[in-house]
């Protein structure tokens, strides 16, 4: 709670009090000139002056001495004021340094975050080869938590860190071919003998920003790569459905780059945005989170032009991605004249060079919502690796090397968003489909995806979000994939 | 004559869509800014944009520090309606959603709006007409009232 007891001190009355007496005595002064002009006496003005006025004088002298005895109590009032003013900040100032806080930008730092918790069910035939790879149990789990720390340091620099909390690796599958392999992530801890499970941190965002002015912007670290409505929503009580569509699980685009981004905003007309951001990573790669495999960094460039009017809105966006991709095996080896000195020798045993991009479409109007998506890359390898066959991410026994190949995935969501209780309280119902289209690779054209997703969302405030979702995935031209149907319900929040 | 009739009438047009002036209230919410501050004047959709965070800095410079009135007081609902024209529900769920899309917190929030934009240096913020203490912080808006 803040004080302010500034205003509420009989110290301002006075200050008022006086205001009102000087706006008064400087009337009076001007009433008097008119008559010193005229050269009247007026027997009642000259007994209201305080100052004594020597007899005998001319009524002009007698007048002047009024004035200037006027003009003292004048100076006298404008002198009391402002030492009143001065006294009131002061005591403000005490006030002030009481509270804590100061005149400057105050640091601060948020602590706040989501989770989702999922119910849900794959229904798959067993003789299908996603039976073994999917969850086909009906099952609970944690799909999201996620932990935000917000810094402004000053009025111009800021920091966001995003962690992701997952029980992963544990539980995952590590190989189907030739043998089935999970990983266990299970250990004792010898003090008491206790096992423990060790799950994982995936770090979404760590960046440090720099915004001098509303259109520049640098942002440094790891961030949100800036394509696309999902990937910048991203968290579970923002997008509507409960599963990602495959654009984001595919990764078409990087979602997340380790580099430099230098970011702004202009505002072209009310209510309207146009946002620009430039990034420079180090791409992808196995490593990108660390370090670079090799020299080449990875650039973007992101353009998108919204309205946010009340009752209608539209945004459309787009991003660019240049960059190449290397992955280096290792190992020592022995130069020089002798032979005898210890080298580690790098080899490159993949490389691609990638161009890839997206574009996004958002219109709304009153609770109406429309949005589309699509992202795609062509990549082109330079030195090629054997080919992994997709799902289970084994190389192919055929020994053949991978072709360069174009992917792309797109999807249409359209939503409404029925007010059930309006107000301060509102609650509200919105029923939303989706239609995805995925090429993994053009090159396997078997793999081309269809999926129809529908359902319903309840939320009761604004913290809390209730899903129902079911899905409906068909791969037309898979010669042993039949068609798969989802359940899933989720309930999400943020703290 | 009829040029007589012809500025009688222009006059009478005139007088009838011309605004008539509006006697202050104390409920009209005045946008103050600190006094250091070269703001001059803002527009409605200037102001949204900051109280919303869609904006750092005033179209003419300098950075923008929003400071809300505490939630439940009357001065934030008025203020809520009349320039973010959303119900409170709809605030915090906007809110919520730029939390975890941008990282990007609401305003601080202080009870006496008025001492705060004293103090804080580049902050802007509103108060009733009768709260208002002249000297204390530079009008940039008037809201009025109803």
């Amino acid at each position: 709670m803040i004080r302010f007891p500034r205003f509420k001190k009989p110290g301002l009355l006075t200050i008022s009090t006086m205001l009102l007496f000087l706006a008064g005595g400087t009337a009076v002064a001007q009433e008097i000139a008119p008559a010193s002009e005229s050269g009247e006496e007026d027997a009642s003005t000259e007994s209201a002056q305080s100052a004594p006025v020597p007899s005998g004088d001319s009524g002009d002298s007698r007048v002047e001495a009024q004035q200037e005895a006027q003009q003292k109590e004048i100076e006298q009032l404008r002198a009391d004021l402002e030492d009143l003013r001065a006294r009131m900040d002061e005591e403000d100032e005490i006030d002030f340094d009481e509270m804590g806080a100061s005149s400057e930008f105050e640091p601060s730092l948020d602590v706040y975050g989501f989770m989702a918790f999922y119910a849900g069910k794959w229904f798959i035939q067993e003789e299908d080869v996603m039976y073994g790879i999917m969850q086909n149990k009906f099952t609970f789990g944690i799909t999201d938590l996620n932990i935000y720390f917000s810094g402004h340091l000053t009025e111009t620099i800021s920091s966001l860190v995003e962690l992701r909390f997952t029980f992963l690796p544990n539980g995952a599958d590590a190989s189907f071919i030739p043998s089935y392999e999970r990983v266990d992530n299970t250990y004792m801890d010898n003090s008491t003998s206790e096992e423990l499970t060790l799950g994982g941190v995936i770090i979404e965002r760590a960046k440090m920003t720099w915004q001098p002015y509303d259109f520049f912007g640098v942002s440094a670290g790891r961030f949100l790569t800036p394509f696309g409505i999902w990937n910048i929503d991203h968290g579970a009580p923002v997008v509507i459905p409960i599963n990602k569509p495959y654009l984001m699980l595919r990764h078409t685009l990087p979602l997340n780059q380790t580099g430099l981004v230098v970011h702004g905003r202009f505002f072209p007309a009310a209510s309207t945005y146009f946002d620009y951001a430039v990034t420079l990573s180090n791409g992808r790669g196995p490593t990108e989170e660390i370090y670079d495999l090799d020299d080449n960094k990875a650039v973007g460039l992101r353009l998108r032009l919204s309205y946010e009017g009340q009752d209608v809105g539209f945004a459309v966006g787009a991003y660019g991605f240049f960059g190449h991709t290397t992955d280096v095996t290792k190992a020592p080896g022995f130069a020089g004249e002798d032979g005898t000195t210890l080298t580690i020798v790098e080899e490159i045993t993949e490389r691609y060079q990638e161009l890839a991009g997206s574009a996004d479409i958002l219109f709304r109007l009153w609770n109406f919502r429309l949005q589309s998506e699509v992202a795609g890359g062509y990549l082109k390898y330079r030195v090629r690796p054997l080919v992994v066959l997709p799902i289970v991410n084994v190389e192919s026994p055929s020994g053949e090397y991978q072709p360069d190949f174009l992917r792309y995935s797109l999807y249409v969501l359209a939503a409404y968003e029925i007010p059930i209780v309006s107000g301060d309280d509102a609650m509200s119902l919105t029923p939303f489909v989706m239609v995805e289209y995925d090429v993994m690779y053009d090159s396997l054209p078997e793999y081309d995806t269809w999926i129809y997703r529908g359902g319903l969302n309840f939320r009761p405030n604004s913290f809390v979000v209730l899903k129902a979702a079911c899905s409906y995935v068909r791969l037309p031209d898979a010669p042993n994939i039949a068609d798969i149907w989802t359940l899933a319900g989720q309930v999400a929040l943020t703290f | 004559m009829t040029r007589l009739a012809s500025v009688v009438t222009v006059l009478a047009f005139v007088l009838a869509v011309a605004p008539v002036a509006r006697a202050e209230s104390p409920r009209d919410i005045l946008v103050v800014v600190n006094r250091a501050s070269t703001v001059d004047s803002v527009t409605i959709d200037e102001l949204r944009d900051v109280f919303l965070k869609k904006r750092a800095s005033w179209r003419s410079g300098g950075k923008t520090t929003p400071v809300n009135a505490s939630e439940g007081s009357s001065l934030r609902e008025d203020f809520r309606k009349r320039v973010l024209n959303m119900s409170s529900s709809a605030e915090k769920s906007y809110w919520q959603k730029r939390k975890i899309k941008a990282g990007e917190s609401r305003p601080a929030e202080f009870e006496n709006t008025l001492r705060a934009v004293f103090k804080l240096r580049g902050a802007v913020s509103y108060v009733y007409r009768s709260q208002f203490k002249e000297g204390t912080a530079r009008v940039v808006l008037v809201l009025p009232a109803g």
